[in-house]
């Protein structure tokens, strides 16, 4: 109801205000003398401020640009406006146009740093500004896309390609286990945490941005703290770093109206290698040869029949079946071939459109958008709708009093696919694994187990429904949903004497999500239900109140600026997810989960928690050299054991020694700024689930007389009272530094962080009950170096280049893990692999652990082929396989020994073995000389030689983009890299398994070794026989590099001269062209590397069952009136 | 006007802070405290229902269950195909870090503290919460509960921590391992308890005196043989299962298949069933998964990480593709049969109902009626590749997948009369009354067919001989009675057989391995997991594991 009130309330206001200040364009006006025009960056400028100096006398330019002020020839008129640099121009006639500069001095950029904010210059801790130009080039549905590879220290990786797509954030490194690593954002003052919102119900784990509802373009600014001195004022909330986002004001000035428009066409970036149609039918026939016993007889089961008769054709002249060629045979009727992953994407159409209105005067200031955008995704049927409003109005009520208020909503219409799947098998995999899994020929021969549509003849599922036709899974499963956001704040503020004011504020977030999702009756795991239909709600609302003093004083040549605050925040969230199964009335059943065979019971839930804080914070400067930043916040957190255990102090320190305004450096040439930096301090952590330290009993049902539920309960949590936060200490050493009149910037950090107290789920003995009971133990670091440069390479009337560039490096590694040396983490994906990341002591988070493939086990392992030449052990093994006659494969010869000092599969009893199947390298294991470093192998492969195989995380990361203008043209380039990180492509590990000839392959098993093939790498084919694969341990064959060097955009774009803008009646008119992943330079073979599936951070470089990424090129238009 | 304005500023101040008490509390409306649960009856009903689940959770096959993976994986009931992740207790292979192994130590543990606390919190509750009667009934059902747990714990790592309490505090987590007798004694005493204040009836689910009575004889025959080697107890099992025949609460199911229906599931046979119902209520089983036709479950089948049934256990095969002597393995190797592992009879319903011989998908397409000739029909007799283990008979189509309202048998009266049998030939006091009133009254049931009497010579009566030959014929006719049902494994440890039982299993698949050379005498228990005795330096690793 509350939601309901304030969303109304929300759009009346929004309303109102568009029809209240449009009407504010104001013209001030005199008896003229002196006429002109003011533009600046290609625009005309309204609202710019014509002042006569040293009189009271002024004029502000009209809607076009235009001013008259009525002035005496040799009088000096002072043009002012904001983000431009003042102009003093002296009268000489009775015309004068003016050009504005636009201020770019990095120095005087104000950043936002928390509860107030500060000029750069004056900044102590590290701080990364991305301003709106930057966050409008790539136009990503939610912001974080904009900001990758944007600021130093910051890693941004999406989750996926899908429309929508969540990104994970990272901040100078994970410094958290078991609580949230994602940073804190601070919208317009609004405190919420950066993790993502599932968009996906029972199947999938995809999920989108928390900000998803906030249309990047109306950010003015974001200002990322990532030192101490700057998160520690967010006190136990601030250790993963806090993402600051401010929304857009209006300027003084004359109101203005803009309108702005593109119009995207995404494509499939990239295809995965697997076999076509004719690949397919060559892997089937190696795998099953034909032998002339099939004319008459039909051995076994009959499958063998079928696999060696349905890739090939009965030659006319023997009767004997030879292997189709498409290439050189024709059939009649046509083989339905297909290339599932042309079939399940298409180009998809993006249509944003937006209007906003801004301006204000002296006194009031406003600015409102409203947005909306149609994206369709790649995948056909996938995409989203998003309405967006925002809005922004601030007024002096009289010299000391001030109030204001802005908020933003939003609602998206999302339609998707699963993606990102759990596991697979019976189509619980997505249909981008079913687009890769299933055949892409299917063959003319009918196989009763298989499943036809019985209208069309296509082949709906292989044996047993394992892998469904792709395109089926999109026209009969929907997965969609509906978020709606509302975020509002207000504030009053009163000066209550001169620099002390009084600010109090109160915040309110409600957010909705309702997700949908209907699994057909016709195939797949849903089949046997009779259809599935969930739908989920979750439901969250957060209000805070802030209240603050601040001081702000200047005493001569030492200036002070102190602010205390208190604020508390409490939030609510409920969920409630019913499902039913068995729907008999064709197309009726998400919206009548009542009348299904059976409804499933409906589950709910509810948290709140609660957080109060008292914070101080006194910056000093003196002599405007030497900056001084403390700050202390106390904090109380409702998730933590009441008491003590709830309350926490962080304090941090910030020191900076301007060198540059020293005497020796004053007026130097070349140096224009520099400044060292240092700072220390502390932050928390406190993002783990409610009721932890709280001893609970949980449901536990069961079933009395053979179908009665009755309810029940047991003991699921052991009370822990001395749960508090994780504290993550930080140390920084920094350098900025400004050449040439600041032409050339640069900002160089060095950090130092450890977090201890780590909020762990620490395994105890499980006699005890519990496996894992969350203490505050433990220890992990993050070391890092961060650079940025800004260069204004070529700055001339005409001709502007700018070119901005960041690296990082950050170095993790778990110190500690309270005792214990490891944990193992098994990622989403399935098919039987477990433990394939693992938390080590003396290691980086997101290390993939499993065994070190070493191609196939070859003639020469072998006891039976010792000595002899690779022909003779050819003609040997397959005199071998003719005995075996009825058509029988080599596939099936279990029964070759492995010569002595070859190593063993614990899971393969010698004497079974055969040529071709899975080798791996024997790992150290034992221990001979007792210094407890393995230094000799054991002879067996077994979990032991489970080793780390892969990380995740890269050496250095970072980007680069140039900015070009020439006159009315501009001209942009972005890219980044990363570089030294793995990828795990557990995607292609399900296609390359070569023991199962129905689903359609990776182009890797080409390799495969076969007698015909005995050089071959890949693991031999097996009738699911031991293939020697260990299905339990990942490979390192599939982690791959997944370094990568992306043109991220490019964008092209023409603003109208003055002149032509004057004829259309317009302020501002640019038209540009834009390609968002232009390219990517990569060896990794998947859709792209950057990825990272599923919601669990301990398995990041994940790409399992993803989303494709696509290619987006655009045209757009922004006009101003 | 300043005043005003003072005045209003703090208006608005205390407007916004909105003072509140306990501002830092967590409400908890959406976890149950067992403190503010346990003051009624009622309270102490729900918690016991815990208990159940708990149990439930481990033991059946909410999977891995138990007695799914100790009692008929490794054993010569089944074999396990070359993907299968249960593999290295197929074959002997378990390393202490095998993660089935680690995985059911951990949740029989977890599982054991849920029991724990509820006999330690409701056997604490006042007579004013509740009354003496009720509290003792339903400490004496968690007692038995609790019983089901160590037994298993004790059958197979031996050498356990006994956790006689709920754990309440973090300190003092390690704890050492107690001796087998230690535990055994303990499971004595919780079952005396048990049969002592609970009411003599079917149950329909729930723990009964005959249910632990039954269960306290099998738990002393289990003592006469490995690890307590005490043939005194045959009398004391004796005792506890005449009493259980006596009460006449229980009787046989005239025919065979009907115990394993979802239409009587609490039939007069089931002394003690785990009950389990849906689809998608959260109350499925995976009987229907782990044993079933092959081929996609909307047929019927159990599709899914399954394994295929054991010849020899099997009997013969006249299908198609069954050419040549069923009798010789794959490759012409001798088969193996021990006297006390004899194969079914093809005449024999316990074959018909317990093992598919068919690939559900085939018999879709000919419209087959399901299950009738997947037993009797034409159908039968696929190639033997294909045959599976199936004794729940799922309907078709299954709308279970992997979710099987079907209760699972702990203990049936069946299996009452063939331990009360062997509890008497232990003492070399079996007599031919008594074979007729335990074991022959099973075969003659297994001669029963639909529409007919099977002749007695295909499945004769046995004839009471020498002690070793009695032994062997009930050991032999408990695997057919009660095969996949979980006790194969202590059956022939009990009987000090487990290795020649081994030795005999015999592949169906080529790439199922042969567990036989594997066998150390050492695996007769499962290792300790190494997880545990990485973080409790009290452990002891079992004997010839590392």
């Amino acid at each position: 109801m509350t939601k309901l009130i304030i969303s109304k309330f929300s759009i009346t206001t929004f309303l109102a205000m568009l029809v209240l200040f449009c009407s504010f364009t104001t013209v001030y006006g005199q008896q003229s003398k002196v006429k002109g025009t003011v533009t600046g960056d290609g625009s005309l400028l309204p609202g710019v401020t014509v002042a006569i100096k040293g009189q009271q006398v002024g004029s502000v330019t009209d809607f076009d640009g235009n001013f008259e002020i009525s002035a005496n020839k040799d009088d000096v008129l002072v043009f002012s406006y904001i983000g431009f640099k003042t102009q003093e121009v002296t009268v000489t006639g009775s015309t004068l146009d003016v050009n504005l500069v636009s201020d770019v001095s990095k120095l005087d950029e104000v950043v936002v740093v928390g509860y107030g904010s500060v000029k750069r210059k004056d900044l102590t801790g590290a701080v990364s500004t991305i301003k709106s130009e930057e966050i409008e080039k790539i136009n990503t549905t939610s912001f974080e896309g904009a900001i990758a590879a944007k600021a130093a220290g910051v890693q941004v990786v999406r989750s996926e390609g899908g429309p929508d797509a969540a990104f994970k954030i990272r901040i100078r490194g994970g410094t958290s286990i078991n609580a949230s690593n994602d940073p804190l954002y601070v919208v317009d003052g609004f405190p919420l945490t950066g993790g993502g919102i599932n968009t996906s119900t029972e199947m999938g784990n995809s999920a989108t941005s928390p900000l998803a509802t906030l249309d990047p373009s109306n950010i003015a600014s974001i200002d990322i703290l990532k030192d101490a001195s700057a998160t520690a004022i967010y006190g136990s909330r601030g250790a993963n770093g806090v993402v600051i986002i401010t929304t857009k004001q209006g300027a003084p000035g004359t109101s203005r109206i803009s309108f702005e428009s593109f119009l995207g066409v995404s494509t499939l970036a990239s295809k995965l290698p697997i076999l076509d149609a004719q690949g397919f039918i060559d892997f089937r026939n190696n795998y099953q040869r034909w032998d002339p016993i099939f004319l008459t007889s039909d051995p076994g089961s009959g499958q063998a029949k079928y696999l060696a008769e349905s890739f090939r054709v009965p030659d006319p002249t023997t009767g004997y079946y030879v292997p189709m060629d498409l290439a050189n045979m024709t059939f009649d009727p046509p083989l339905l071939i297909d290339d599932w992953q042309e079939a399940i994407t298409r180009n998809a159409i993006t249509k944003n459109y937006k209007l906003s209105a801004s301006g204000g005067n002296k006194k009031t200031r406003y600015n409102a958008a409203l947005s909306y955008q149609d994206r369709e995704g790649i995948i056909k049927t996938s995409g989203i709708e998003r309405y967006s409003g925002n809005f922004n109005i601030t007024s002096k009520v009289n010299d000391k009093l001030q109030a204001g208020f802005n908020g933003n909503v939003g609602y998206i219409n999302r339609s998707g696919v699963v993606s990102a799947a759990t596991d697979n098998g019976q189509g619980r995999a997505g249909v981008v694994t079913n687009a890769v899994l299933f055949q892409p020929i299917q063959s003319p021969r009918i196989w009763p187990e298989n499943e036809y549509d019985p209208e069309t003849g296509r082949l709906i599922a292989n044996r047993n429904g394992d892998v469904i036709n792709p395109m089926l899974m999109l026209s009969e499963n929907t997965m969609n949903g509906v978020t709606n956001q509302t975020r509002l704040n207000t504030f009053v503020s009163y000066e209550l004497f001169k620099g002390l004011t009084y600010k109090a504020s109160l915040r309110g977030y409600t957010s909705s999500v309702k997700n949908k999702a209907w699994f057909s009756e016709r195939f797949g795991w849903s089949r046997a239900l009779g259809g599935k239909a969930v739908t989920s709600f979750f439901n969250s609302a957060s209000l805070a109140t802030e209240q603050s003093l601040s001081y702000l004083k200047d005493f001569g040549e030492h200036r002070l600026n102190a602010v205390m605050v208190y604020e508390r925040q409490k939030n609510t969230s409920e969920s409630l997810r019913t499902a039913s199964t068995g729907f008999t009335i064709p197309n009726y059943n998400l919206d009548g989960l009542q009348d299904a065979v059976t409804v499933e019971p409906t589950v709910s839930n509810a948290f709140e928690s609660s957080i109060e804080s008292f914070l101080a914070r006194l910056q000093y400067d003196a002599f405007n050299k030497y900056l001084l930043t403390a700050s202390l916040r106390y904090d109380g957190s409702s998730r933590f054991a009441s008491g003590d255990k709830q309350w926490g102090y962080f304090p941090s320190v910030g020191l900076a020694w301007r060198i540059s305004n020293e005497p020796f450096l004053m007026g130097n040439s070349v140096i224009s700024d520099a400044k060292f930096k240092f700072s220390f301090g502390e932050s928390g952590n406190t993002q783990i689930p409610t009721f932890q330290s709280k001893s609970a009993a949980d449901g536990a049902g069961y079933i009395f007389n053979g179908s009665t539920l009755t309810p029940g309960a047991s003991i699921i949590r052991l009370a822990n009272d001395n749960l508090s936060w994780e504290k993550t200490r930080e140390v920084d050493f920094g350098l900025t530094l400004g050449l040439f009149d600041d032409r050339i910037t640069m900002e160089a950090d060095y950090y130092d962080k450890e977090t201890k107290d780590l909020l762990l789920a620490v395994p105890v003995p499980v006699t005890s009950g519990y496996q894992t009971v969350f203490k505050n133990l433990g220890l992990v670091s993050n070391k890092g170096f961060e650079f940025s440069l800004n260069a204004n390479i070529v700055d001339n009337r005409d001709l502007k280049w700018n070119m901005n560039f960041n690296i990082s490096t950050n170095k993790n590694k778990v110190l500690d893990l309270g005792g214990a040396d490891e944990f193992y983490v098994t990622s989403i994906g399935g098919g039987g692999v477990n433990n394939d990341y693992v938390i080590r002591v003396g290691e980086a988070l997101g290390s993939i652990h499993g065994l070190a493939y070493d191609g196939v086990y070859t003639y020469e392992d072998f006891v039976e082929f010792d000595g002899m030449t690779l022909e003779e052990a050819t003609a040997a093994f397959r005199a071998d396989e003719a005995a075996l006659g009825n058509g029988a494969m080599w596939w099936s010869m279990n029964s070759y020994t492995l010569k002595e000092g070859v190593p063993v599969n614990a899971t393969v009893t010698n004497g079974t073995y055969r040529p071709g199947m899975t080798k791996f390298k024997d790992q150290l294991t034992v221990d001979t000389d007792g210094d407890g470093i393995a230094d000799a192998t054991d002879g067996i492969i077994n979990d032991d030689d489970r080793h780390i195989i892969g990380n995740t995380l890269p050496k250095h990361f970072g980007g680069m983009t140039q900015n070009i203008s020439y006159k009315n043209f501009d001209f942009s380039v972005q890219t980044s890299w990363s570089y030294g990180n793995d990828v795990y492509n557990k995607t292609m590990r399900k296609g390359a398994n070569t023991a199962v000839p129905w689903r359609n392959k990776f182009d890797i098993v080409k390799n495969a070794w076969t007698p015909d093939n005995p050089t071959g790498t890949w693991t031999g084919f097996s009738g699911g026989g031991p293939s020697g694969d260990i299905g339990s341990a990942a490979y390192d064959v599939f982690i791959e590099d997944g370094s990568f060097f992306r043109i991220a955009n490019m964008t092209l774009g023409y603003k109208l001269p003055k002149n032509m803008l004057k004829q259309i009646r317009m302020s501002f008119l640019r038209l540009y062209v834009s390609i968002d992943n232009v390219h990517i330079w990569t060896k990794y073979s998947g859709w792209d590397p950057d990825v990272s599936v599923g919601n669990d951070q301990l398995t990041p470089g994940l790409d399992s069952d993803a989303y494709p990424r696509a290619r987006t090129f655009r045209t757009g238009i922004v006009a101003r009136f | 006007m300043k005043n005003l304005i003072s005045y209003k500023l703090i208006l608005i101040s205390l407007l916004f802070a909105g003072c509140q008490e306990n501002f830092l509390e967590e409400p908890t409306s959406s976890i149950i405290d067992p403190e503010t649960l346990l003051t009624s009856k009622t309270g102490a009903e729900v918690y016991t229902v815990g208990a159940y689940d708990a149990t439930r959770n481990v033991i059946a096959s909410n999977w891995p269950g138990w007695l799914n993976i100790w009692g008929v994986i490794a054993v010569d009931e089944v074999v396990l195909p070359g993907w299968s992740q249960f593999k290295p207790i197929y074959l002997h292979t378990l390393s202490p870090s095998d993660n089935t192994i680690r995985t059911l130590w951990e949740n029989m543990y977890v599982s054991l503290n849920r029991v724990n606390s509820v006999v330690d919190r409701v056997g604490a509750m006042t007579e004013d919460q509740i009354s003496v009667t009720d509290r003792d009934k339903l400490e004496a059902e968690a007692r038995f509960l609790r019983a089901i747990i160590n037994f298993a714990l004790v059958s197979s790592w031996e050498n356990v921590p006994l956790m006689k309490n709920e754990t309440v505090s973090l300190k003092n987590l390690e704890v050492a391992q107690s001796t087998p007798q230690e535990v055994y004694s303990f499971i004595e005493e919780d079952l005396i308890f048990a049969k002592n204040n609970l009411e003599s009836s079917q149950g329909g689910g729930k723990a009964t005196k005959g249910a632990a009575q039954a269960l306290l004889g099998k738990v002393y025959l289990q003592m006469t043989g490995h690890p307590i080697n005490d043939a005194s107890y045959f009398a004391k099992s004796e005792v506890e299962l005449k009493a259980v025949i006596d009460s006449n609460v229980y009787n046989l199911m005239s025919y065979y298949p009907d115990i394993f229906t979802l239409e009587n599931e609490q039939n007069q046979e089931i002394v003690f069933s785990f009950g389990f119902d849906g689809p998608s209520m959260e109350q499925g089983g995976r009987i229907g998964t782990l044993y079933g036709p092959l081929g996609t479950s909307i047929n019927g089948g159990a599709s899914g990480n399954n394994w295929y049934v054991n010849w020899e256990l099997a009997g013969p095969a006249t299908g198609a593709g069954n050419t040549g002597n069923w009798s010789k393995g794959k490759g012409g190797k001798p088969r193996n049969n021990h006297p006390f592992a004899q194969p079914y009879t093809d005449d024999d319903i316990r074959t018909r109902n317990n093992i598919a011989k068919t690939h559900v998908n085939r018999g879709y397409m000919t419209g087959a009626i399901w299950p009738d000739d997947a037993m009797f029909g034409s159908i039968r007799n696929e190639w033997k590749g294909n045959w599976k283990p199936w004794k729940w008979h799922n309907i078709r189509p299954s709308n279970w997948g992997n979710d099987t309202p079907l209760d699972e048998a702990y203990i049936r009266y069946a299996d009452v009369l063939l331990m009360y049998a062997e509890a008497l030939n232990g003492q070399s006091k079996l007599t031919q009354a008594d074979a007729d009133m335990t074991v022959n009254l099973l075969r003659a049931r297994a001669r029963l067919f639909p529409d007919e009497v099977k002749d007695e010579t295909l499945l004769p009566n046995l004839t009471v001989g020498t002690q070793q030959y009695n032994a062997d014929e009930i050991l032999s006719e408990r695997r057919k009675e009660l095969c996949f049902e979980g006790w194969r494994r202590n059956d022939l440890i009990r009987n000090g057989v487990y290795y020649q039982a081994i030795n005999s299993s015999q592949p169906v698949w080529s790439n199922s391995g042969n567990p036989q050379p594997q066998y150390t005498p050492n695996e007769i228990r499962w290792p300790i997991p190494a997880s545990e005795l990485q973080i409790n330096s009290k452990l002891i690793q079992n004997e010839g594991y590392n």
